[in-house]
Order: structure tokens, then sequence, then C-alpha cells
């Protein structure tokens, strides 16, 4: 078969919330797949493939109750669905994988047009938990009192042991996405800063070593992307932005498993995976313009540098600490403010290469005067739109030592 | 009562050492009734571990084919494959792998604040997910030796802490 090429034809986020009492998952993913629709100027009848991630599902009395993922969505939907993949879930990174997915069916020529669609309102937990999603009752660490925080906490101490990587580390990193955020008027946490690494610092201990202001927040919200053509993506109204490639690689079950460094970093430790995607892509590490990590946890970002290949192994601290995130700096990192800014709804879903395919469009809201014209000052801590983005890289790894997917988008 | 949680030592430290809300504490005077931590749930595949605990034996999949040991429970061996395995029983020994002291509770109705979440590294290989008991908080360290605790939950469960070998 001739493989077609394929573009990102429309996204859409809608308010970012916490605690959004009585609303569905399901209602703020129709919100945002609405939105993105109208962004690409296509019809919901364009819609043949759909990769949906929704919890909260109502309960209508429809057919399979309880179950999100499958014959329900044309009832609702009003249209015949002709290629499903429900929660596109490799590594916990339900975000990239999803694209690629799409991009694959595009490419092969199933469907000509797909909807990535992520709803999620079950956030605000009751008395004290914390988020339903951060612990699960399996038998072997239930009773452990283990949730995700602790998790991440105990790969980010076993790289300190290996490395000697510093909780300042962490929280340059945490500052430098954060302030991001500060920057953002449609971040959760906008206008809360900005932040010093010692404001990270100071913050109260999770577990150790990551503070609060290491840790993503938790919170409600819908988000949408469409994939079409490049064919029919020049034909629409908003810049083109080409899927160029990307990688998936499952590694181990978070959670279920104990966080172990080996599970990537050790003996397995290889970036062949992420070499192969690059390659299929036809671009390098030098080419990429803006970077969207998955920042669940400031001392994740750190190890997704070397897992990746952006630095060797055990220097992510050093890197990370070298203001390569920054505006001005090399790899401009989680420039909407990320997960512990803008907003994190629980999974490594589509946030993350949606903020790539805006930085690509340089349609980043921020306080610059100009923004909604594309005029920006660049200008650190006053601006977060990367200057003249070509290539972008969207990441979204979940597992706290390892795993997950990436796309390469590029500016048409 | 089980032995994490000391008389000699200070409260703060008994906090520390005994996150877990056992029966005979939630009996004491001293400490408002509370839940118990979350009671595990077996299937028929994974009962021989627990029956395990029961007896003061940590037991540990062994492949009967290429004796390698695996952790968590697998149908079949990830070296070779082989389905033919055993409950063996560990010597409940290793090394601290990781740790963090955990100050924000997954649950404050289950789990009191400060309180240890580990990985230990058996001493036959495989690591499992675990807390640190018995110790105090400043003496923590990556690559300390544990050995297993038992920690009855009810008659039907026992968990299996660590805590630094030879105390």
């Amino acid at each position: 078969m001739d493989l077609r090429e394929v573009a990102v034809v429309g996204v859409a986020t809608t308010e970012q919330v916490r605690g959004s009492a009585g609303r569905y998952g399901l209602s703020y993913g129709l919100e945002a797949l609405k939105a993105a629709l109208a962004d690409a100027g296509l019809e919901k009848s364009d819609i043949q493939g759909l990769y949906p991630m929704i919890d909260q599902w109502p309960q209508t009395g429809s057919a399979n109750p309880g179950n999100y993922l499958h014959s329900n969505w044309p009832a609702q939907l009003g249209i015949p669905i002709r290629w499903f993949t429900g929660a596109v879930n490799s590594g916990a990174g339900t975000g990239a994988s999803a694209i690629l997915d799409a991009a694959a069916a595009i490419a092969a020529g199933y469907i000509d047009t797909a909807a990535i669609v992520l709803g999620m309102a079950a956030s605000k937990p009751a008395d004290g938990r914390t988020a339903s999603w951060t612990s699960q009752a399996i038998q072997w660490n239930e009773w452990t009192g283990t949730y995700t925080a602790a998790q991440f906490a105990l790969a980010a101490r076993r790289h300190m042991h290996e490395f000697g990587t510093a909780p300042e580390h962490f929280a340059q990193v945490s500052a430098t996405i954060r302030n991001y955020g500060h920057l953002n008027p449609g971040a959760l946490m906008h206008g809360r800063g900005p932040y010093s690494v010692q404001d990270i610092l100071d913050a109260p201990m999770v577990a150790d070593p990551l503070t609060r202001l290491m840790c993503a927040q938790v919170n409600d919200g819908g988000a949408a992307m469409i994939l079409s053509t490049l064919e029919r993506a020049r034909d629409l109204r908003k810049p083109v932005v080409r899927v160029l490639g990307g990688a998936d690689q499952l590694s181990y079950p978070a959670y279920a498993e104990p966080p172990l460094l080996e599970h990537a970093l050790g003996e397995a430790f290889s970036t062949r995976w992420v070499d192969e995607g690059f390659a299929m892509a036809g671009v390098t590490r030098d080419d990429v313009d803006v970077v969207e990590l998955y920042d669940g946890f400031a001392s994740w970002i750190v190890m997704q540098w070397e897992l990746l290949g952006f630095c060797a192994r055990g220097e992510g601290g050093p890197f990370v600490a070298s203001g390569v995130m920054e505006l001005d700096g090399r790899y401009p990192t989680c420039t909407d403010g990320g997960c512990e800014s803008f907003s994190h709804m629980g999974a490594p879903a589509l946030l993350r290469p949606l903020e790539a395919v805006r930085q690509l469009r340089v349609e980043s809201p921020d306080p610059c005067p100009g923004w909604e014209q594309g005029k920006h000052s660049h200008e650190p801590g006053k601006c977060r739109q990367v200057r003249d983005p070509r290539v972008a890289l969207g990441v979204s790894m979940g597992p706290p030592t390892g795993g997950g997917n990436f796309v390469l988008l590029a500016r048409d | 009562m089980q032995s994490s949680c000391r008389v000699t030592r200070s409260r703060v430290c008994c906090k520390a050492l005994s996150p877990l809300p056992y029966e005979l504490r939630m009996a004491s005077a001293a400490d408002p009734p509370r839940q118990h931590r979350p009671r595990p749930v077996p299937t028929e595949f994974s009962e021989p571990f627990w029956e395990g605990t029961r007896v003061g034996e940590l037991r540990v999949q062994r492949c009967l084919d290429c004796a390698h040991w695996r952790w968590t429970p697998q149908l079949a061996c990830p070296k070779c494959w082989s389905e033919r395995y055993e409950w063996a029983r560990s010597s409940g020994r290793g090394e601290l792998y990781s740790f963090t002291v955990v100050r924000r509770s997954v649950d404050p109705d289950r789990f009191e604040v400060p309180y240890v979440l580990a990985v230990v590294r058996l001493d036959e290989g495989p690591h499992m997910l675990t807390n640190l008991v018995e110790c105090e908080l400043a003496d923590i360290e990556v690559g300390m030796r544990v050995a297993v605790r038992f920690e009855r939950i009810d008659d039907d469960f026992h968990v299996y802490p660590f805590a630094p070998e030879g105390g």
C-alpha cells in the first residue's frame, strides 16, 4: 500500500478545573471534541477513527453500562465509528501513542480522519485521600500505603544514590516549568509565580525527596486532537503540523511492580527504541526546537532526558541544572506550565503533544501584547513562545522508571 | 504485640516505625479507633504466598526449569517461559534498594504519617515493595541490610514489612 502523510488539523482544551462536582468526564471530552472540530473547520461526520480516554461515564442505562470504551460511542456521538482504539496505553502513556496509532491508520488508508478525546472528572477525592487514580487495589502493594508520588520518590531516591542527583536538580525543573505556567492564562496555576529553586525546595514534603511543588497537581478537564491526511490539512484553516513519526515502548506495569531503575536504566538501558523513532521521523535530536515532557514529577523529567538520549545515563541532574529547559535554553520544555501548572488529568495523556502543536502554530497565549497575531518578545520570564519552532517533541511517559512513547511533529 | 512498636522508643519514633493501624494499637486507649489497613485480596493463584506469611515464610516463585526467582508472581518464568514453578522459601533477607519517608498519607484513616515505603532487593535477587519498620528515620540508608518481619492484620493475613537486620 502507498503510505500517506499525516497532520494534526485541530486541537482544543476546555477550561482546566479543580474538583468539578457533578460533571462527567464525558462532558469535558465532548466539549473539547466540539472545539477541536471547530478549530479544524470539520464536522462530526468527518470523524472516522476514535481514540477516547474518559472517566466518569454516565450510567445512562444504554449498552455496556460501566464500560466507557466501546459500543456506546456511536450512540453518544451520533456517528458510526470505523476505527476504534480505547485507552491506547503503552506504559500508561496515552497521548503520543494514540497519535502514532491514528497516524498509522490514516497513513495506511484505513481512515482519513481520527479524533483523540480526553475527558477526566475524578480528581477530587473524599476525606483527604489522594486522588483515586494514585493508588490501586493490588494485593502486593496496597497494604504498604503506596501511591503515585511515593513510587516516583522511590525512583528519585535511587537515582540520587546511584548518580549523585540532588533535590536542587528536581527543584530547578519545577521552577522552570511552573514559571512557564505562571505566564499562561490557560494554566490552572496562572499567576501563582514566579518561583525560585528555593521556593520549590521549601514547599511541604510529600514523600521525600519530592516536595509538593515537585509534584503535578490533579485536576479535571478535557482535551481533543483531530488528525487527517496532510493533503486535507493543507485545505483547512490552521497552520499545518505534520506528524513525522515516533516510537513506543512498554517497559513494566507501573505501580504493580516496584520501581527499579533497572527497568530502564540498568542492564537493559538502551535508547535504541528512541533512536529508531527519530530515524523513522527523519530528524535528529539536534533538530528539535521545543520539548514537551511528561512532568508528573520533577525527578521524572531528570530521568526522561536520559531515557530519551538527550544526555548520558546519570547526567540528567546537571543537564537540567544547565538551564536547558528555559525559553533561551537549547530545549525549552513544558512551555505551557506542564502537568505541574497547566493541567494534569491523571494520565500523561494528550496535553504534552497538544502543547507541542500550539508551539509549532505559534499560538501560545502569554503576556506579550501581540500574541494573538503571533508576535512574541521571546524574553525569558515574560514570554513562553519559542522563536520560530520547526520541530517539536511530544512525550507521554508514564511508569516511574521507564516506558512510554513520543511523537515528533513539525511545522509544514 | 508486634515488635515494631517498642515501648522503649519515643512516641514520634513509634509512629514512624509503625505505619500500620494494627489491631492491638486500635485497642489501646491512647489511640482513637481507625480502619484497618487495606486487607489483601488474594487470588487462587496467590494463596500459597499468603499462606506462607501465616507460618512465617516469605515465599517467592522459583522456576523449576531454570531456577530463576521472580517477583511479582507470573504464570510463566520471564527468563525461559517455563510454567513449572514452586513457591520457594526466601531467606527473607536483603538490602534496601530505595526508600521514601511519606509525609502525605495516601489515606489518613488508614496510614498515619510518617511512614516509610521501601524497595528491598532480596538476596535471592527479586525486589519487593514493602514498608521499613523498627528504624530511626535518620538511620535509614540505601544499601542497608534488612530482614522481613511478619505483621498480623487478622487471622487470615500477615503482611511483610522489613526491618534492619539483627535489629
